[in-house]
């Protein structure tokens, strides 16, 4: 059996979109800027790509720029932006737990003499704290006089100003008059944690309405109703190969009227903001993708906060199953083994990037998951995604105590199930997830983090045998942890 | 006027006795096999000397690349050739100075020891060169031409110093060698004014040899120097994918050895990325060496085993004992002699002089380590040179790195790692066959 859970790495494409890709290879194959009919045909084609994304976020047709991708798109509104408006100010405020293709550029920008303040989690990853060792009990302990406090992570996203995963308050702090951007991503593509976005474009505008602010959805675009223009947006990025789509395509919004300078210099193409031939092929099945998540996005949404209610039961089981010897471990030699997942008695809060009356939640409670009771018989996987709102349907990210991540990903592998491990690193080459670290991942866990994220084709079947292999492998691996 | 053609010098060959030949041929065999992808070229002895001559179109630096990774070259000397026909068969003015076109000392023979051959028939060739017999100073005066064209192609800037040191292996040219010298000396100053002659310390060294055919060429580009591959019997590499074991297999194919390589995985601990990092660096060292059979051992089991039953702090001891041990069974199996291994004093705990003793104590043949005495920059050094470097530093584990004690043994007492390995006895022998015969087999070729 094969069970691809690597969707936020990337996606099979939709069959649909092969075709439509192919056909633009095959068949319209102009050049949209060529004069001849050919050129038109495939102009056309462009154009009602164009209409269906704008579309899709109820913007204009001309506030979408085509790019190669993600990357491409939060440089050009990083570096379009700062260029834009550095005489305004050369401040800038994003967070510790951006992608790289936000966080890179902004230190780029750093180098160049621009200011950053990195804003912290406003959430700490796990909860119940009932058998911990030292540094998850400091955890507990920090957690309890923050935010994990009343309703922790779960609060509703579009209420206080507490609990979410960006502190509102820190980020009110943050804005100067001299800011001339916000980054925001919309939903963490380690953890799945998801932003109050419009909360914090609303009050991004209150402090300095001269504050540009930037979201890269790439994580949420097309999965939950993004609408710029009402949620204080001025640009949004977002990637087509994470719905499906092509891979080397994606575009950015840029609100009208906000400027952002091109980064590619050329033969005038997209209006002049973004030379080079278009990518047609790519465009056309990203427009088919969205399309069909558009049309979908209820069954295909419901579906995964379905498959991330049962892997998180299934977890829970597992905790249950490991952790009678995991517990007796932990009394033995096993430092790591005792740990118990996050299974708070949390309400299921439901988390909304909208969260504006007559706007479809967010994120909903993958209806009434029986969290677990944390008991001690369920050690050795730390949760770090919540069970529920305030999460995205997507990803579910666990730290699974006493097994390095990159072991059980290729002994997950050798299974035939892809998942991604929270940070590539080796024993060479410690790497350091920023996220995981800012959501208060215990240290000697950073290591061990898998993430799991879901797609449109995956069944209920998959997330089962994954729970069984997990079963069946995580006791033998255990046994060889370190010593 | 082009290079076709490429003068070889070897050192060490040129040393040995009766089985210079095995050398040569063996050279001239990695030549070839260098050259294959890069063009048509038609690598022959002649006298004691290889030259490699394009037959068709090729690119010269592509050539020059190829012929630097060929073990047993010490100087390659890019050369214009200029065939030497026999008196009277006076080439075409036109195909003067090109590639393929006649020189010929033509004119009436005058002072030779040497009967003339019929008319328009080619040279009858002695051992030590052309029998024909040059005369006049026709011969002379085409010969300053090409010489004056050689100088124009291969130094666009005219500002040197030179001296012409001309050969003759044929003593039947009417002028010395020192007069052909200072004629063609002349004939440089004359044509290009800016040039200038140094005797003692020049900036370019000329040579003209009158062979069978003459010769011209300047440029001397050190080889790689040591012995052609093939000539010196065959070692089993033990391949890590870190940055030593690649540099000792360099070193020792080097030396003409023969190469195979062997490498321990252990999944789920090791990626096929770490394997395939292991493909890619066996893939360089036969960039030198020619193509190396790789052979793939699962590891994990016999690694497990010695982390349930084995004092952890000798893992890694016990552990490269029993690579050891496989890599020699290997070896056998595969008729190599010696096995190579890119330890070097104190690297590491395992790289002590203990636990290198300890370590070798399981071995019966040889076991080279030529890396023994380098200081890590110095690995490092060798590894950018031949192109490993950058591969060997991808984060990929190697199942050396995982399962690491906090604090391994420095000294191990072989008598207690002894007694480690007894409690093993009802397991070990048949994880090890099981190792020996599963292992995966990869033929990795010379341009992967």
């Amino acid at each position: 059996m094969e069970v691809y859970f690597d969707n936020a790495a990337t996606t099979r494409a939709f069959p649909e979109v092969c075709r439509v890709v192919a056909e633009a290879m095959g068949v319209g194959y102009g050049n949209p800027s060529s004069k001849h009919n050919k050129g038109m045909e495939a102009e056309m084609a462009l154009r009602k790509a164009s209409k269906t994304i704008a579309d899709s976020l109820k913007a204009r047709e001309k506030e979408i720029w085509f790019t190669s991708g993600g990357t491409e798109s939060n440089n050009t509104a990083i570096f379009g932006v700062a260029e834009a408006y550095k005489r305004s100010g050369r401040h800038i405020v994003t967070t510790k737990m951006e992608h790289p293709s936000v966080l890179e550029a902004i230190k780029e920008l750093e180098k160049q003499g621009f200011e950053v303040t990195y804003l912290g989690s406003g959430v700490r990853a796990c909860g119940d704290m009932g058998d911990m060792p030292s540094a998850a009990r400091h955890l507990h302990t920090e957690a309890a006089a923050g935010n994990m406090a009343q309703g922790g992570f779960l609060a509703d996203m579009g209420g206080t100003d507490g609990g979410n995963f960006i502190d509102i308050r820190e980020l009110t702090s943050a804005i100067r008059p001299d800011t001339i951007m916000v980054s925001i991503q919309a939903l963490n593509n380690e953890i799945g944690a998801v932003s109050p976005i419009e909360q914090i474009g609303k009050r991004i505008k209150e402090v300095n309405p001269r504050t540009v602010f930037h979201v890269d959805a790439v994580q949420a675009y097309g999965k939950y109703p993004i609408f710029p223009g009402r949620q204080y947006i001025d640009l949004l990025s977002a990637s087509a190969h994470k719905i499906h789509g092509p891979k080397g395509v994606g575009f950015l919004y840029v609100k009208d009227g906000v400027k952002c300078r091109p980064m590619m210099y050329g033969g005038g193409q997209q209006r002049g903001v973004r030379s080079g031939t278009e990518n047609v092929p790519g465009i056309l099945g990203m427009a088919e993708a969205a399309a069909h998540y558009m049309a979908h996005r209820e069954d295909i949404v419901g579906r995964m906060e379905m498959l991330r209610g049962a892997l998180y039961r299934g977890l829970g089981t597992l905790g249950a199953y490991v952790g009678a010897d995991a517990v007796k471990r932990g009394e033995d030699d096993d430092p790591g083994g005792a740990l118990v997942p996050n299974v708070g008695s949390q309400p299921g809060g439901r988390g909304r990037l909208g969260g504006r009356a007559g706007v479809p939640a967010l994120t909903g409670t993958p209806t009434g998951v029986p969290v677990l009771a944390g008991t001690p018989t369920q050690g050795g996987i730390f949760m770090v995604s919540g069970p529920s709102g305030g999460y995205g349907a997507h990803i579910v990210c666990a730290a699974f105590a006493g097994v390095r991540a990159e072991v059980l990903l290729h002994a997950l592998e050798e299974k035939g199930i892809y998942v991604s491990s929270g940070s590539a690193c080796s024993s060479n080459h410690p790497g350091t997830s920023a996220t995981l670290e800012a959501v208060g991942v215990p240290r000697e866990l950073l290591d061990c983090a898998i993430r799991f994220s879901f797609g449109a084709f995956n069944t209920p079947e998959e997330v089962e045998y994954t729970i069984d292999v997990l079963g069946e492998l995580l006791p033998k691996l255990r046994r060889y942890a370190a010593k | 006027m082009d290079f076709r053609s490429f003068l070889i010098k070897y050192a060490e060959i040129g040393t040995k006795g009766k089985n210079r030949f095995v050398f040569e041929d063996a050279l001239m065999r990695q030549m070839r096999r260098v050259l294959e992808p890069v063009g048509e070229f038609e690598v022959t002895k002649e006298f004691g000397r290889i030259y490699a001559t394009a037959s068709g179109e090729f690119d010269y630096e592509d050539a020059l690349e190829a012929l630097k990774t060929v073990f047993g070259i010490a100087w390659i000397c890019p050369v214009v050739q200029v065939e030497l026909l026999s008196p009277g068969q006076g080439a075409p003015d036109a195909a003067r100075g090109c590639v393929g076109g006649g020189y010929t000392p033509g004119g009436e023979a005058i002072d030779t020891p040497v009967a003339v051959g019929a008319q328009a028939a080619p040279a009858a060739v002695t051992e030590d060169g052309p029998s024909v017999v040059p005369s006049g100073q026709d011969w002379l005066s085409r010969l300053k031409a090409d010489v004056l064209a050689y100088v124009d192609m291969a130094y666009p800037d005219k500002h040197f110093t030179f001296k012409v040191d001309c050969r003759r292996a044929d003593k039947s040219y009417p002028l010395s060698s020192e007069q052909i010298n200072a004629a063609l000396g002349e004939a440089i100053l004359h044509g290009f004014p800016d040039t200038k002659v140094d005797v003692h310390k020049p900036d370019v060294l000329l040579r003209v040899e009158l062979r069978r055919q003459v010769n011209i060429y300047s440029l001397a580009i050190p080889g790689p120097g040591g012995m052609p591959v093939g000539t010196n019997g065959k070692a089993m590499l033990l391949l890590s994918g870190g940055i030593d074991s690649p540099v000792a297999g360099y070193m020792i194919a080097k030396r003409g050895v023969k190469i195979d390589a062997i490498y321990f995985h252990a999944p789920p601990y090791t990626s096929d990325r770490a394997r395939q990092k292991v493909v890619d660096l066996a893939a360089r060292v036969a960039h030198f060496a020619g193509p190396v059979t790789l052979h793939v051992v699962n590891f994990t089991d016999i690694q497990l085993a010695i982390y349930e039953i084995c004092p952890h702090e000798e893992l890694t001891i016990i552990m490269r004992r029993y690579m050891m041990r496989i890599a020699q069974r290997v070896a056998v199996e595969r008729g190599c002699q010696a096995l190579i291994t890119g330890e070097s004093i104190g690297q590491v705990a395992s790289q002590t002089v203990h636990s290198l003793a300890a370590t070798n104590e399981v071995c019966e043949m040889p076991v080279f380590r030529p890396l023994i005495g380098f200081d890590k920059q110095e690995i490092i050094d060798r590894a950018e040179m031949i192109g490993t470097y950058e591969t060997s530093i991808l984060p990929y584990e190697d199942c050396c790195t995982i399962f690491v004690a906090k604090h391994p043994v420095t000294k191990p007492n072989l008598q207690m790692i002894k007694r480690s390995e007894w409690k093993l006895r009802e397991r070990i022998d048949e994880l090890v066959r099981v190792a020996v015969e599963t292992r995966e087999v990869v033929e990795v070729g010379d341009r992967e």
